[in-house]
């Protein structure tokens, strides 16, 4: 009797347990893009200074992730990691279905990162696109051409002779042209003047699409204000805060107040001009304009208090 | 496309290269072909004699070993500064074919250039010092030291070279593959040390010299038996009161010895090199 179901529940679910095999095989074998980048318990030091103790992060296409912390938190170390130019000490990155540290050119293809500190060589924009464009295969000249001109560069300089604002967008200019899956900016607006910094938000918001993630660390968090769909905070080596835009206006509120019960009772307050600028918990589903620079300071000064008004 | 090694990839590498470089490449060849010329006028000027072979073999050998182990120690110049550092290692390109883009330029394109540019020196001024010998002979009359005439050395051969080393391999073999261990060696150097890299590879080449040196010279010796002298790296000869005997390895002890100097330290030097850059981290 026992051997009876036995073998009618392996004839019944063998198939079964076959397409699932197959299934398991084929997502194994094939880059996955369910999460742009996945990072699991990342553990991180230069040499004795730890920087990451078991990070977990996940970066989905379609957003622009604004990766906020103070100097020396890892923000850099981070974009260095997910690009492949740092290998962690231990635990799992998976950026497009490849693991960075290996570099192949595939991968390589599909990233572009625009760091801090960059070099250009001392060469013209036409060689910098017939040499350096070429081995981004979905590269646009169209588009890159447009963000040259949204940006106001002249041509026709070579890279050397340009200043280094120009230079800045120039490189951003040439990232954005590459329709790389996965954009990562450290520090963009450093060296930008005001107008270049509207014009960066402006060129960014329209170069984003379903297939592509972003992913910028800055500390000037005016910048990004009215660009980025989701906030993460990184402190001493962990997430503190991830959260999308849509939910931190729906979660909590960023007004001057004169009250002092509320004043008190504020997640954070700072003195303004005019009374105080305060972040509240969101009760009474007030729509407010986000302030990143006081949602920053809440967070950072009050990171229990602030993480409680997430929780559902 | 082969995630390893993809042949249009790595042409449009080297054309990339050459782009970003040009310049600096032809005006370092132009400062060789004018510290040679300076040197043979030099030598000219002070001996007006035909410049001999000899001398023509220690200056292309001299100009090759600094130049190209200077060059040698730039070849991962990238990899010195963060900024350039992250341009390098990001660009959409194997490792493989990065390496060997660089190895392309420093061995090949260097020796090439080096040998034509030394040549587009010396057979024209060894021809004026032919002259200048011819003039100077004639007015000074000098018979101890007769006029010789022009004779370009070859250094891919060994016809015009005595033997003055006591090993199985002619003068110019002999510099030439001392020359790709050392031109190898500094493009590890460049790999590893980021900062002065020709001055610490110069430093470590030193020591693995004088480690062999002391291997050779001071403990081979000790297992030698009295009166031995280490000739070379098969041989022994013993001083007798009755006259001299040696000692022989068999022969192909010489050959694997030579074939490792010639091959084996070049390559191994490279693949550490590789794998080196694979490692790289910024």
């Amino acid at each position: 009797m026992a051997d009876g179901i036995k073998s009618i529940f392996l004839r019944n679910y063998l198939e079964d347990w076959i397409i699932i095999a197959t299934l398991v095989y084929y997502y194994n074998s094939t880059p996955h893009f369910f999460n742009m980048v996945a990072i699991s318990n990342l553990h991180f030091s230069y040499g004795r200074k730890k920087v990451f103790s078991g990070l977990d992060l996940r970066l989905e296409a379609g957003y622009i992730y604004g990766l906020l912390g103070k100097n020396g938190t890892g923000k850099s170390t981070l974009l260095r990691s997910i690009a492949g130019l740092l290998f962690p000490k231990q635990g799992m990155i998976d950026v497009l279905g490849f693991k960075p540290s290996n570099r192949r050119p595939a991968f390589l293809q599909d990233i572009y990162l625009v760091p801090e500190e960059f070099y250009l060589p001392d060469i013209s924009f036409e060689h910098l696109l017939k040499y350096q464009a070429a081995f981004y295969p979905k590269f646009s000249f169209n588009q890159f051409e447009k963000y040259i001109h949204e940006f106001d560069i002249p041509r026709g300089n070579s890279l050397q002779q340009m200043s280094y604002g120009q230079k800045k967008k120039v490189l951003i200019s040439f990232c954005l042209a590459s329709n790389a899956s996965l954009l990562l900016m450290d520090e963009p607006t450093n060296g930008l003047d005001i107008v270049s910094k509207g014009q960066f938000r402006k060129v960014l918001a329209g170069a984003l699409d379903e297939q592509k993630c972003i992913l910028i660390s800055t500390h000037q968090v005016k910048d990004l204000e009215s660009l980025i769909d989701r906030v993460t905070v990184i402190d001493e080596g962990q997430i503190l805060f991830d959260q999308t835009i849509q939910n931190i206006t729906k979660r909590l509120s960023f007004k001057i107040s004169f009250d002092q019960h509320e004043i008190q009772n504020a997640l954070y307050c700072e003195p303004a001009l005019r009374g105080n600028a305060i972040v509240t918990s969101n009760q009474a589903d007030e729509e407010s304009r986000l302030d990143l620079e006081l949602l920053y300071k809440a967070i950072v000064t009050n990171p229990r208090l602030v993480q409680a008004v997430f929780i559902p | 496309m082969s995630h390893a090694f993809d042949f249009s990839r790595w042409a449009l590498l080297v054309a990339r290269h050459w782009s970003e470089n040009r310049k600096r490449y032809l005006l370092s060849l132009l400062a060789i072909a004018g510290l040679l010329t300076g040197l043979y006028s030099f030598i000219i000027l002070a001996t007006h004699r035909t410049i001999r072979p000899n001398i023509q073999s220690i200056s292309y050998f001299f100009g090759l070993f600094l130049a190209g182990c200077l060059f040698a120690s730039t070849t991962f110049d990238e990899l010195s500064s963060a900024p350039r550092g992250i341009g390098y290692l990001l660009l959409p390109a194997s490792h493989l074919e990065k390496f060997l883009c660089h190895v392309f330029y420093t061995v090949i394109v260097f020796f090439v250039s080096y040998t034509l540019i030394f040549y587009l020196v010396d057979i024209p001024m060894v021809h004026l010092s032919e002259s200048v010998d011819l003039k100077w002979n004639s007015y000074a009359n000098v018979k101890d030291d007769p006029f010789v005439h022009a004779h370009v050395m070859n250094i891919f051969s060994n016809k015009d070279e005595m033997k003055v080393v006591p090993i199985p391999l002619d003068l110019n073999t002999y510099f030439l593959t001392a020359y790709f261990i050392a031109q190898a060696a500094f493009i590890l150097g460049s790999v590893y040390f980021s900062k002065y890299s020709f001055i610490k590879t110069t430093i470590w080449l030193f020591a693995l010299y004088f480690f062999v040196f002391i291997y050779f010279g001071l403990i081979l010796s000790r297992l030698a038996p009295e009166n031995a002298v280490y000739e070379s790296l098969s041989s022994w000869r013993l001083n007798a009161a009755d006259g001299q005997s040696y000692v022989l390895l068999p022969g192909w002890a010489d050959e694997v010895y030579y074939f490792t100097m010639k091959y084996v330290f070049t390559l191994v030097f490279l693949v550490i090199a590789y794998f080196r850059l694979r490692e790289k981290e910024i």
